[in-house]
């Protein structure tokens, strides 16, 4: 601690006991006498100044002895003050709702993974979509449904890419199945032309049951639908020709083959119209109706038609 | 347009302001610059402060006038992305989304540095660009864009800032990612 003489009684005292007084130390027991002449000496707030000892802490008032500290911020401070400074810590109640937010944060991601895992499954299912994978599609569906069972879309959704997925594999029943499974679903007209595709997985499994009327009328139905659409046309002849098969009325076989020129005509060089028009030649040239499997076994090569439409 | 007080903001969102203030905080000790006073939150104005000395060197001064725009803005993300699936994609919310969402966009709402964090990076910058620092020159467009997006605070600049580093960002990203 620094000790300075008063200007007024010459007495020591130590400096952070003292004013400054127009750059004069002033002791504590003269500054009052001092002040009340404030107006006769010329005296204003600003010359007035507590005096700082550069050994004594401003901050915890430790004594450094005879060495001066250093510095922060214009007053003397002691190294553990300045740690303090430099260092300030953040209050309990902040870290420990900060601890507590993010364990909640965290605990939320965890409740809500399903969510994010649902979103990943659609986005999978839509790339195997895209690629025509309708297995793997339902696949991801089914599972973006498990993990989300709150919104029945997505099981419609799982039910829609089933449906494709047996329709593809010539398990009409089945696609029949899921397909209306999928346009009760809530939300089924975002699904892509989840009618059409209904029809023709029950056309077809019209056909596989072998009610030929049933088969025709559902191709017509889906001429009606899509006009353009050379498939259904040649469903159309199809059905004609099974009818002339089991009927071996004439009029059903011109109908087919009238139908048959004219899905020839729209679908152009589509190598499976073709192989579609020829099994529908074998069955008018033969009256023999064969499944697509049978008869891609009997013609690997294709089938050379006597019947020309 | 609804003009709401600034307090009454500063009430709803109090969970920024901590934030901010603690931002600022951090890169205090973490810059080892003094700091002589703190309050994180009041019903004023400013609605919390760090006072601290003057910084040695132009890159403490920038980070503790930016910090908390990098902080708020990294804890906004952190705490609605939770929420952000549940509640943006399959509109499925439950009471605890609802809670992460006010805290992420109350503390993305402050993210901006205030008018004062600019005019102090702004002094501390002219001192510097004297002597060629290239970040001090590169802290002037920044300033302006600080002063800017105060004054667009009016039109709920805060906000959309806030909804957008917490929800608009990151669900682009995810939805490029998965």
């Amino acid at each position: 601690m620094k000790q300075v003489a008063c200007t007024e009684c010459q007495q020591l005292a130590p400096i952070g006991e003292t004013l400054l007084v127009k750059q004069q130390h002033v002791c504590s027991s003269c500054v009052e006498g001092v002040l009340a002449q404030a107006a006769e000496k010329g005296i204003t707030k600003n010359d007035v100044f507590r005096a700082s000892d550069p050994t004594v802490c401003t901050q915890c008032k430790a004594d450094n002895g005879a060495e001066e500290l250093p510095h922060l911020a214009g007053m003397p401070v002691c190294a553990t003050c300045e740690d303090r400074f430099r260092n300030r810590p953040y209050p309990t109640w902040l870290k420990l709702a900060f601890i507590g937010l993010l364990t909640l944060a965290v605990f939320s991601f965890g409740w809500n993974w399903r969510f994010l895992a649902a979103t990943r499954e659609i986005h999978q299912m839509q790339r195997a979509l895209l690629k025509q994978d309708f297995e793997r599609a339902a696949n991801f569906a089914d599972q973006a449904s498990r993990h989300v069972p709150e919104i029945p879309e997505f099981a419609g959704m799982a039910a829609f890419n089933h449906g494709l997925d047996a329709l593809a594999k010539d398990q009409a029943a089945q696609a029949v199945d899921y397909l209306r499974k999928a346009k009760q679903s809530p939300n089924s007209g975002q699904l892509p032309e989840v009618d059409l595709f209904l029809l023709r997985a029950e056309a077809i499994a019209a056909f596989d049951a072998k009610q030929y009327d049933d088969y025709l009328a559902k191709a017509k139905a889906l001429i009606g639908r899509t006009p353009g659409d050379s498939s259904a046309v040649a469903m159309v002849a199809s059905a004609y020709a099974c009818k002339y098969a089991v009927t071996g009325n004439e009029e059903f076989r011109n109908e087919a083959l009238k139908n048959l020129e004219r899905a020839a005509k729209m679908a152009g060089k589509d190598p499976d119209a073709a192989n579609y028009r020829e099994r529908i030649l074998y069955r008018i040239d033969t009256r023999e109706i064969l499944t697509r499997k049978e008869f891609e076994r009997r013609f690997p090569h294709g089938y050379q038609p006597k019947a020309k439409p | 347009m609804i003009i709401i007080p600034g307090f009454l903001i500063a009430l709803v969102t109090f969970p920024g302001v901590i934030v901010h203030e603690a931002a600022h905080l951090f890169f205090c000790k973490l810059r080892r610059v003094a700091v002589f006073d703190v309050c994180y939150f009041r019903i004023g104005n400013p609605s919390g402060y760090v006072i601290h000395e003057v910084p040695d060197s132009f890159t403490s001064s920038f980070l503790i006038a930016v910090g908390p725009f990098i902080i708020n803005s990294f804890l906004c993300v952190l705490f609605c992305f939770p929420a952000l699936v549940p509640v943006r994609m399959f509109n499925q919310p439950d009471p605890l989304c609802y809670f992460l969402i006010w805290l992420g966009i109350s503390i993305g709402m402050h993210a901006f540095p205030s008018t004062q964090d600019a005019k102090v990076l702004w002094q501390q910058a002219k001192k510097a660009a004297a002597k060629f620092n290239p970040l001090a020159l590169l802290s002037f467009p920044l300033v302006i864009l600080i002063y800017i997006a105060n004054l667009l605070r009016i039109l709920w600049a805060d906000y959309l800032y806030g909804f957008a580093i917490g929800f608009v960002i990151p669900e682009m990203i995810l939805n490029r990612m998965l």
